[in-house]
């Protein structure tokens, strides 16, 4: 069942901004790679804490990396 | 701790949980086929499944021993312990344990309903509790993290 409010992210871009695989950005977070790519495809929702590492991780904010897809959401 | 290690071991704990499941299948079948078909396998085959059986007891156990061994590797290192034990992880091993649970409920609903017309033997059901016990959270583990 499609999520009512879809949760995209900026995680591959910001990525690529770094140079950093889904290993290294993995090995920062201290989660798996797979982890990583998950919430990158949008197929794990990743907690509040996770979140916040990621967010610290790129020196950002958690709202410059996630956002909910407003239009799908209305 | 290397990046690439992670995924190794990873992997490496996803193989031997893999032949764990199938070893114990493999092991248990025989004895779950002896249980539900009481007398009615012939001898020469049932000769067969009884080795059959010790033997994949024995690649069961190695498949066993080899789990530990990874365990204990992934221990060593505290950082590649909490990776291979993150959130997703440990979401992933809750949905298999419920899905253990919802197989487990369905066995003895089916069990029930077969008891009314049928004269179910208990060894029977409760040895095929213990191959669903083991196997199907394994399984639905592996299917939820496979690539």
């Amino acid at each position: 069942m499609p999520d009512a409010f879809p949760l995209r992210n900026r995680l591959k871009a910001l990525r690529a901004e770094k140079n950093w695989t889904q290993a290294d950005l993995a090995e920062q977070v201290g989660v798996t790679r797979k982890t990583i790519n998950t919430v990158e495809r949008g197929v794990f929702t990743p907690s509040t804490l996770l979140a916040l590492k990621l967010a610290h991780a790129f020196e950002t904010t958690v709202e410059e990396i996630f956002w909910i897809d407003e239009e799908r959401s209305t | 701790m290397e990046p690439r290690s992670v995924d190794v071991l990873d992997r490496s704990r996803r193989r031997m949980l893999l032949g764990f499941a199938i070893a114990f299948m493999v092991w248990q079948v025989p004895t779950v086929l002896d249980e539900v078909l009481t007398g009615r396998i012939p001898n020469q085959y049932g000769t067969y499944l009884t080795i059959l059986a010790a033997a994949a007891g024995v690649v069961w156990l190695v498949f066993a021993i080899s789990y530990l061994r990874t365990a204990r590797a992934i221990a060593r290192d505290p950082n590649a312990a909490a990776a291979l034990d993150d959130e997703r992880l440990r979401d992933n091993r809750s949905r298999s344990y419920a899905v253990g649970f919802w197989t487990l409920g369905g066995l003895l609903i089916m069990t029930r309903l077969l008891s009314m017309v049928w004269d179910v033997s208990v060894s029977a059901v409760s040895q095929v509790g213990l191959m669903l016990a083991v196997v199907v959270p394994i399984v639905t583990f592996l299917l939820l993290e496979r690539e």
